[in-house]
């Protein structure tokens, strides 16, 4: 459904992506881990066109993406959770949807689409006429994805959906997004907490400095050493995993 | 002074506030979709205004009239997007600014040209029939004008609440990017609010016009009371917009009966007292509303962002010129003084009339070339600050002081009101400076100079014409004849170039450029950036007070109309018209000026349209020849050069185009050369110092950190025992090697640095402490009682996941922020309440993760911007290049020329900063950090953006400057590989507490430290943090 060839991002001087390829295919659920300033979030911001690749090439359901505007490549079915949710914290909860709901300007869609969302997070149906920047850390991040499916993606992108929440609430939001992936939606992920992103996911890519430095099936990467080097730096390779990342 | 006056005033402010509501909203509007304050909006009034009337005149029925005329102002919104802050928005906030400043001009030169420059009534839009109010009355068109105004807000509220494009709208001003996210074009939502914000200012307009006066000078300014209702809203929000037009409009009802208050009831007895409180308000509010400088501050703007857009200055290397091409410059040069000085001799009195403007226009435009084109700050008041000389010189020769003195006096006087309102710009940045500066100039015009204690009954004073000395002695100036003034005018413009062109290429000079390419970076390298800002609009006042000074010498006669806000934006054309940060061009374009001014007088089929061409050629400047007059002379060589050969002709140009720049420059050089020559010749033990205070001290690095900062001791000098190490060895060399002597001979050579073994922590004295430091933001808690410690000789890390708020607490520790609790210390010394720029000067350096080189700059003088604490010489010292500063200058390049040797730069060191390699950047910053002579410095993300080859050589450089200079480090990283191999202390960040902290090897084998990063499974959350600090700390100080 996604595919990346060979694609080269800069920002300003500054090289961030190398050659960077990858693909999701339909209904699949794939994980991109690295260590942090790898690339991960660029590669995500170049997918939904916050950034244009100075070559390469991306092609989402046999069309090529690279270099649209951001609400253009939404419209071709898919929609991003940036890093930091991105709401409209000033606007109520209700609204952040609407404006998710955009390209689908069907009143009656609408409402059935908020419905199904509020299913998955009962939560937002209390607080949708609160402005969504007074929601605690764990309700803006279920809104962001909530928002995100107001689209109705056919690939969702998210970016950090763990940063800076309790492990808990992490684990329900992981739950939630496989709950989706389930129902059809493929998801393509950024996530630092690793070993819960491979647990979650079918196929994942590392990153390191820019590049592509290993891909596979999720179950097998989990158990590779050379993961955690990405990670921790040469040196720590012969490290046994440690007990808290299982 | 009875209630009923008062209520009877309030009552006729009311149609204005609902005027002012209408401004208000647009501005607003505006504001919210695009971040531009529409300088414009005035003028989007009028031009709807004389529309409709014009459409009327010719029997128009008058509903198609006045929907013509709100068509036209949502067309001349939608205009001014697309034309100029679309294109102008890759360049910067000032370009856009400007931007609708020249639309401001065109339009208003445009109205006067077309519709006539005497008021106008309007017929009346309601029936011309009025209520008894009070003990006055309020018209139908009043009346419908508040109707309007309440019927507009509530529908444009409603759009705003219930509409898809409300929707958009809203979305896009909350967070622009999230909104294209969602499949909102965020282009065409911003286009959309300046059209809705032309047609309420069309609205806005007609209306007013239809209760009042119209014409093109006057009607413009009556926006502006909308832009301080916007501003006491919050700029951002459309109610407190609303509620900011209550409180201007009542203001501006007050203020005539404050005329029979205590105290302050004489300044508001005559005309404009509603403007002088409206200024007093709007400034009282951007005091308030301003913030200092803030971690928000790091963005783009720095280097990484603006790289595609700077204008990028070429940088010769003025040292390969050969000798022919000096003596060509020389005599260049010399040529154009003799022309200068000799055409005048038997020019026709028009002519010098013609000279005498071309100078005086220079004066101005240098002092904006200074204030706006170095310092970045936009004044929109030069024309006031010349009334003011003007005006104040009158007042000084009346009571009997003759000229010569008068043009320092009133110079200074000058001064002292600029930096008067500079102090409005110590508290706001970029947009509302220029707002401010606008309002400042309303005021001048509608109430200062109508002050008869200053300009005379009427607004026009008068002098007597005096000369100066007796005739037939010397000096003996006869200021009746205009070829005597010429001569004046033109040694003032020659002192004044030549003053500014020393500024420039001094430590005040790069102060400035400094500040405007990037203000948390130039407070980061100790510049005190509120007090240069200050000095720059000191200095221009002072200028443009001296222009005042020598108009009103020269005519003898000066009225308020010469000094409005239309000759300030004249001022502001001719100085971008000459490239805004060029004295050549100040004096190219004055001249292209006057003799435009020149012939558009003598052609009658052109009369009235100067106005018109002046504005066009700022417009044209601003949108497609950013370097202005200045970049044309190397334009025209380069393309003379391609034709065929080299034209000498324009190759002359070239040089003399560039003369000016250099003159201070060379001084630099001839003196450092002279002294250099006379040290060697009186043996050793005299060597140049270059400039360094600490040079004779024989410590170490690590023990020449004082004990305490004191606010007067100098700051310690990391550099110093390098420095030192020269002149010993300066001092055993005979003269020959020293011609050499300013390159030290220590260097680094890639790949000698070894992780040096530091004795026992606690044995080691603490550089840095940071204590229970507790950031919040609102609600949040960023950083959570964190403690930080960095010892003498120490590499220190500082990591954590993403979001942990590691660089919240790097900025708590450089002052980048104030934290909620807890405490800083540098060398033992409290700094929790120092700004930025003190703790620099207490020795603590820093990078930057987004680079923050100032890119107008070449590689040498963004290091040379490093000597800035090192350098003791003062303003007056560099605008006379005195010894003293020439002294500086030395010590300065001496210290530059260290650390490029130090660091292996010297391939770069000419060249400009922008366009080079990435990797070098970071290298540069690093240097201009070291060139502080901080021994403390702190490295924000060294590593992002390089590859890991690039990674090892930094991190092995890192080690050489440790082991060489002694200097502690702290660093963010978010490469674990180079953190652990470099560092000897890892601090680790998770979620704002302190979560673990130990050395490298320690670190990574900790389990609490890998959950944080790789996430602990559910159910295996990571052990109570606080009880895990308590630990740790007592492991650090076993």
């Amino acid at each position: 459904m996604l595919e990346i060839l060979n694609m080269d991002v800069c920002y300003g001087p500054v090289p961030a992506l190398r050659g960077v390829s990858m693909t999701v295919g339909d209904g699949e659920m794939v994980a991109l881990v690295g260590a942090n300033g790898a690339g991960k979030t660029t590669t995500l911001r170049t997918i939904s066109g916050m950034l244009s690749p100075s070559s390469g090439s991306i092609t989402f359901d046999g069309e090529r993406i690279d270099g649209l505007a951001p609400y253009k490549v939404i419209a071709h079915g898919v929609a991003h959770l940036p890093e930091g949710r991105a709401l409209f914290s000033d606007m109520s909860v209700m609204d952040n949807l609407r404006l998710g709901a955009w390209t689908q300007p069907n009143e009656k869609g609408f409402r059935r689409r908020v419905a199904e969302v509020m299913d998955h997070f009962p939560i937002l149906r209390e607080r949708s006429k609160q402005a969504a920047g007074t929601l605690s850390g764990g309700e803006q991040q279920m809104l962001g994805v909530a928002r995100a499916l107001m689209s109705e993606p056919k690939l969702l992108i998210v970016d950090e959906l763990s940063l800076g929440l309790a492990p808990k609430i992490v684990a329900q939001l992981f739950d939630i997004l496989t709950t989706i992936n389930a129902q059809g939606t493929a998801v393509l992920m950024v996530e630092q907490f690793v070993h819960m992103a491979l647990e979650h996911s079918h196929r994942a890519y590392v990153l390191a400095k820019g590049e592509v430095v290993l891909e596979g099936d999720a179950s097998e990467l989990r158990d590779r050493p050379e993961l955690l080097a990405a990670y921790l730096g040469d040196d720590t390779a012969d490290d046994p995993v440690p007990a808290g990342a299982r | 002074m009875s209630i009923t006056f008062f209520l009877t005033q309030l009552a006729l402010a009311v149609p204005l506030m609902a005027a002012y509501a209408l401004f208000a909203l647009g501005i607003v509007l505006i504001y919210r979709a695009s971040r531009v304050l529409n300088l414009a909006h005035g003028v989007m009034a009028m031009l709807p205004s004389y529309v409709v009337l014009e459409l009327r005149h010719r029997g128009f029925p008058l509903p198609l009239a006045l929907i013509a005329g709100v068509l036209s102002g949502a067309a001349l919104g939608s205009a001014v997007e697309f034309v100029f802050v679309r294109r102008l928005r890759r360049i910067s906030e000032t370009a856009q600014t400007v931007g609708t400043v020249a639309v401001f001009g065109l339009v208003v030169a445009f109205s006067a040209k077309a519709f006539g420059t005497s008021p106008v009534r309007p017929p009346g839009i309601f029936p011309d029939k009025a209520i008894e109010f009070a003990d006055s009355g309020i018209s139908y068109g009043q009346l419908g004008l508040i109707g309007t105004s309440i019927a507009l807000t509530v529908g444009l509220f409603a759009l705003f609440k219930f509409s898809r494009l409300g929707l958009a709208m809203r979305g896009a001003a909350s967070n622009r990017t999230a909104a294209a996210l969602m499949g909102v074009n965020p282009d065409r939502t911003t286009q959309v609010a300046w059209m809705l914000g032309g047609a309420l200012a069309a609205v806005a307009g007609i209306l007013l016009s239809a209760t009042s006066t119209l014409d093109p000078y006057n009607f413009p300014l009556q926006a502006l009371p909308g832009f301080v209702a916007a501003l006491i809203g919050g700029l951002g929000s459309m109610p407190g917009a609303l509620v900011g037009s209550i409180v201007v409009g009542v203001a501006t009802g007050i203020a005539p009966g404050l005329s029979g208050a205590p105290v302050v009831g004489p300044f508001f007895s005559a005309i404009g007292s509603a403007q002088l409180l409206l200024t007093i308000v709007a400034f009282a509010v951007m005091a308030l509303r301003g913030e200092r400088l803030a971690a928000s501050d790091v963005r783009a703007a720095g280097l990484a962002g603006s790289v595609s857009s700077a204008v990028i200055r070429k940088v010769r290397r003025r040292a390969d010129r050969g000798r022919s091409e000096k003596l060509l410059r020389s005599l260049a040069c010399a040529l154009l003084t003799v022309a200068a000085v000799s055409w005048v001799l038997g020019a026709p009195f028009s002519w010098v009339s013609t000279g005498i403007n071309a100078l005086s226009f220079t004066i101005v435009a240098l002092s904006l070339v200074i204030l706006t084109g170095w310092v970045g700050q936009i004044s929109l008041a030069q024309a006031s600050f010349v009334g003011i000389g003007a005006f104040v010189t009158g007042v000084l020769v009346r009571s009997g002081l003759p000229f010569p003195l008068t043009l320092p006096v009133v110079g200074f006087i000058s001064a002292m009101i600029a930096a008067l309102l500079g102090l409005v710009a110590l508290r706001v940045r970029g947009l509302y400076l220029a707002v401010a500066t606008l309002i400042f100039a309303w005021m001048t015009q509608v109430y200062l100079f109508a002050q008869p204690w200053l300009v005379g009954i009427g607004g026009s004073s008068s002098i007597r014409t005096k000369a100066l000395g007796t005739p037939g002695t010397f000096p003996y100036l006869d200021f009746t004849v205009n070829t005597t003034f010429y001569f004046v005018i033109l040694a003032t413009v020659a002192a004044a170039m030549l003053g500014a062109a020393n500024l420039r290429r001094s430590k005040t000079g790069r102060a400035w450029f400094a500040i405007k390419g990037s203000e948390v970076a130039a407070a980061s390298l100790g510049i005190p950036v509120m007090a240069y800002k200050l000095l720059a609009f000191g200095a221009a006042g002072f200028l443009a007070g001296i222009a005042g000074n020598l108009l009103m010498t020269t005519n003898q006669v000066a009225t308020a109309s010469q000094f409005t806000p239309e000759v300030s934006l004249l001022y502001l054309s001719i100085a971008v018209v000459g490239g805004l940060d060029s004295i050549t061009g100040a004096l190219a374009a004055g001249l292209v000026f006057a003799l435009l001014g020149e012939l558009f007088y003598k052609v009658s089929a052109l009369a009235g349209l100067l106005d018109i061409v002046s504005s066009l050629l700022l417009a044209f400047v601003l949108l497609a020849f950013p370097a202005g007059l200045a970049g044309l002379p190397p334009k025209l060589a380069r393309l003379a050069a391609r034709v065929r050969g080299s034209r000498p002709a324009l190759f002359l140009a070239g040089l003399v185009a560039d003369r000016w720049q250099d003159v201070a420059d060379m001084r630099v050089r001839r003196s450092i050369a002279r002294q250099e020559k006379v040290a060697a010749a009186a043996g050793p033990g005299t060597a140049p110092d270059p400039g360094a205070e600490s040079i004779g001290t024989t410590e170490t690095a690590a023990a020449a950190t004082p004990r305490s900062v004191r606010r007067s001791s100098a700051p310690p000098d990391a550099l110093a025992p390098t420095l030192e190490r020269v002149i010993v060895q300066d001092e055993q060399e005979d003269a020959e090697t020293r011609e050499r002597a300013a390159v030290s001979r220590i260097a680094y050579v890639p790949g000698t640095a070894t992780k040096v073994e530091l004795p026992e922590r606690w044995l080691r004295r603490p550089v840095l402490h940071a204590q229970d430091i507790t950031v919040q933001f609102g609600g949040l808690t960023a950083v959570d009682t964190a403690n930080l410690e960095v010892r003498e000789g120490e590499i220190v890390g500082l990591i954590g996941p993403n979001g942990a708020g590691k660089t919240t607490l790097f900025n708590a520790i450089s002052g980048l922020n104030s934290p909620t609790s807890g405490s800083v210390s540098l060398f033992d010394a409290d700094v929790t309440h120092l700004p930025v720029h003190r703790r620099a000067a207490a020795g603590m350096g820093r990078t930057f993760q987004l680079i923050q080189l100032f890119p107008e700059l070449s590689v040498t003088d963004n290091l040379l911007v490093g000597t800035h604490v090192r350098n003791s010489s003062g303003f007056g010292s560099h605008l006379f290049a005195t010894g003293r500063a020439i002294d500086g200058e030395r010590g300065a390049r001496h210290r530059v020329a260290q650390v490029v040797e130090l660091l292996g730069l010297q391939d770069v060191a000419d060249q400009p900063v922008t366009g080079l390699p990435f990797g070098v950047l970071r290298l540069v910053e690093v240097a201009r950090a070291l060139v502080t002579g901080a021994p403390f410095v702190m490295l924000d993300e060294p590593a992002s953006g390089l590859d890991n080859a690039e990674t090892d050589k930094l991190s092995d450089l890192l080690l050489w400057v440790r082991q060489t200079l002694g200097i502690s480090l702290l660093l963010i990283e978010h490469d674990v590989r180079m953190v652990t191999a470099l560092c000897d202390y890892i601090y680790v960040l998770d979620r704002g507490k302190m979560i673990a902290n130990g050395e490298a090897a320690d670190i990574r084998r900790d389990p609490v430290v890998t959950a944080a990063y790789f996430g602990a499974v559910e159910d295996e959350a990571p052990p109570a943090p606080v009880q895990r600090v308590a630990e740790t700390d007592l492991a650090g100080v076993r």
